[in-house]
């Protein structure tokens, strides 16, 4: 029997439709709070983001990240460094393979494994927790440098090594290292450290526009002159990556075409793929923002320069791991096929039409019912920027505004900062558009 | 085979392969205080306690044994404690091959312990010294110039922190390749100024680790 002739092809589809509409996935969910976020409102991010902890338990650990986020740039960084350090222990727990879950995610989808987190995701957790702690008191800032880098290791170790995957290897968040300098050259007693440290930020992120001159200030020059101090002034600009659901359409047609192979030789039909195997994906976003551009007290001292960036990073981790999101969802589809087949030997089908056509159809509604898991971070930035500053000891006004190829547009935004003698001050702003959601937080405020 | 029954093997086969890499459980991470008979892990990729502990014991061992000797006056009182020379440990300098991430400041604080356990010698805290570099403005791979030196220590003295000696430490490492097998050599080296005369002394100690990508490895390299 053939299924493909046309009223019956269509009733199926029209099945698939019914059973695939209405459901919301997480990029849906994401949608209001992030909305809300880049808008400023901040409390009614908070709201929705709790509520959707509430409501969606098995979502809760990533959208702890989203809260995590509000919390940094509302100007508590504590809460943000609890949240995080939460998160990256579930995470570490989640990573390890769970049997029942993955035989779930065979017969439903892959919304059925608790999120672990994607790889860049996990990099970046330790990225903001160094951040966060940075603008707290820093006692862990150190621990949280060298994590990034050990992470890193170990996930390029689990994609393969660097062999298999020397993209990953090429592309490391190089704001560990680069903090950890910055701790480094502050004892003054460790300036191999800061040199090793500078060599790993030129070497990982060769187009961050201050890391050679870094390198060779590290190499010859102390932290900075008698009477000075220094500001490092860190920006999160533009929205970041998110994933969407998007349409595998040759692995569809392919498995179509083996679909009609095995039902022309077999004794049962398998039921067609016309259910679209749905993917997630990363989506990256226009940033208008090439820079930040600072002014102290009311004169020009220089504009950020991007030390991670978060778009990129998510794009080649998540590129690194497509042949097995498509090797899952073909496996799944493989196993209904198969389940559905062994139903037909079983009641005979072939010998029933009604049977084989309500098996066929049920076959397809359940292949329709695979979501794609969109699960992600949703209020990462597109990029993390930095700018060092060496200013005289005592107080400073700095004054922070995006700025494109044209110049300086949006609104400026302005913070004291106190700058002691020989020591690193730390400034956090968050430019997601035009102007800046949350609040300047400082490491050393005016008193 | 019938054709039948064949297909339906393949495809039961087929649906089958993707569950059979799934076997496995989450577990939570446990961890146990070792005893101090235990023997230290072994870094499968880098030094780590194993190597690190017994060069430190045996470098500062060493030149505080021989300093012992030489600072000991020659009209000492058998069983009279010296006065205490006052070192200033500057700092663990890296220049081996391998990040050492936080070992190296357990490496700096192992020293400096076992430096303040000693008859003969007495630390400055590292806040101090943290706080001469910091006012004098000088790096300390800089402070064998005489000028700096002589900077630094009026720093020190400001702080009311004298001191009669400069203390460096100095990781390096070399490396023989065979294949994807490897041998690394570490060594930790102090070296002892004195800033009155500018007389300097000197302690190593060695150590080696193999690392194999396989038992074979071990067995063809050293027959073990």
């Amino acid at each position: 029997m053939t299924l493909h002739r046309s009223p019956l092809l269509t009733a199926l589809l029209l099945a698939c439709l019914c059973l695939t509409a209405g459901c919301a996935s997480h990029a849906d969910r994401l949608h209001q709070f992030r909305s809300d976020f880049f808008a400023g409102n901040l409390d009614q991010a908070t709201t929705e983001i709790d509520e959707l902890i509430e409501k969606s338990k098995e979502d809760a650990d990533v959208l702890k990240l989203d809260r995590a986020v509000v919390e940094l740039v509302s100007g508590r960084p504590e809460n943000a460094e609890r949240l995080l350090r939460e998160v990256r222990d579930r995470f570490d727990y989640l990573e390890q393979t769970s049997a029942a879950e993955l035989a779930a995610s065979m017969v439903t989808d892959d919304t059925a494994i608790a999120y672990a987190g994607e790889d860049h995701e996990k990099i970046l957790i330790l990225s903001l927790l160094a951040l966060s702690n940075l603008m707290a008191d820093g006692t862990d800032a150190t621990a949280y440098s060298l994590q990034i880098a050990e992470k890193q290791r170990q996930l390029i170790e689990a994609a393969g090594g660097e062999e298999e995957h020397p993209e990953l290897a090429e592309r490391q968040v190089a704001l560990g290292p680069y903090i950890h300098a910055a701790l480094q050259e502050e004892t003054f007693t460790n300036p191999d450290d800061v040199v090793r440290s500078r060599t790993m930020v030129v070497e990982w992120q060769p187009d961050f526009r201050d890391g050679k001159a870094d390198l060779e200030r590290a190499k010859y020059e102390a932290h900075s002159k008698p009477g000075h101090g220094v500001v490092y002034v860190f920006t999160l600009v533009g929205r970041g990556p998110t994933k969407e659901e998007s349409l595998e359409v040759p692995t569809q047609a392919a498995l179509l075409i083996a679909d009609q192979i095995i039902s022309h030789n077999a004794s049962q039909s398998l039921p067609p793929t016309v259910a679209p195997i749905r993917v997630p994906k990363v989506v990256t976003r226009e940033n208008r923002i090439q820079e930040v551009s600072v002014r102290v007290d009311d004169a020009a001292a220089g504009s950020t320069a991007t030390i991670v960036d978060v778009g990129e990073l998510a794009r080649v981790h998540y590129e690194a791991k497509y042949p097995a999101v498509i090797g899952r969802a073909v496996a799944r589809r493989v196993l209904k096929k198969s389940a559905v087949y062994t139903v037909k030997e079983h009641v005979n089908a072939d010998a029933s039409p009604v049977a084989d056509v309500a098996l066929t159809l049920a076959g397809i509604a359940w292949e329709a019912t695979e979501t794609p898991d969109t699960r992600c971070w949703g209020l990462l930035p597109d990029e993390i920027q930095v700018l060092r500053l060496e200013l005289p000891a005592g107080p400073h006004k700095l004054t922070l505004q995006p700025a494109d190829a044209r110049g300086p547009f949006g609104q400026p935004a302005s913070v004291g900062v106190n700058v002691r003698d020989g020591h690193n001050t730390y400034v956090l702003a968050n430019f997601p558009d035009n102007r800046l959601v949350g609040q300047i937080l400082t490491s050393e405020e005016v008193e | 085979m019938d054709r039948r029954v064949f297909l339906r093997d393949t495809v039961l086969l087929l649906s089958a392969a993707p569950l059979a890499t799934l076997a496995g459980c989450r577990g939570h991470q446990k961890a146990h205080v070792l005893s101090k008979t235990d023997e230290d892990m072994v870094g499968s990729h880098t030094a780590g306690a194993e190597t690190w502990k017994p060069l430190i014991d045996e470098s500062v061992g060493k030149i505080l044994g021989r300093q012992m000797e030489i600072i000991l006056p020659a009209g000492h009182v058998e069983g009279a404690l010296p006065v205490k020379k006052r070192i200033c440990f500057v700092g663990v300098e890296n220049k081996s091959s391998e990040e050492i991430g936080d070992f190296k400041e357990q490496i700096y604080q192992q020293i400096d312990t076992i430096i303040s356990q000693s008859d003969a010698f007495a630390p400055i805290s590292r806040r101090y010294v943290e706080a001469g570099l910091r006012q004098s403005r000088i790096r300390p791979d800089e402070l064998f110039v005489p000028a700096n030196q002589r900077m630094f220590a009026a720093a020190m003295e400001q702080l009311q922190q004298p001191f009669d000696y400069l203390l460096f430490a100095t990781i390096t490492s070399g490396t023989t390749r065979s294949n994807k097998d490897y041998q690394r050599d570490y060594m930790l080296t102090l070296e002892l100024v004195n800033i009155q005369t500018g007389d300097f002394d000197k302690e190593s100690a060695n150590l080696r680790k193999g690392y194999h990508k396989s038992a074979v490895g071990k067995l063809k390299h050293y027959g073990t």
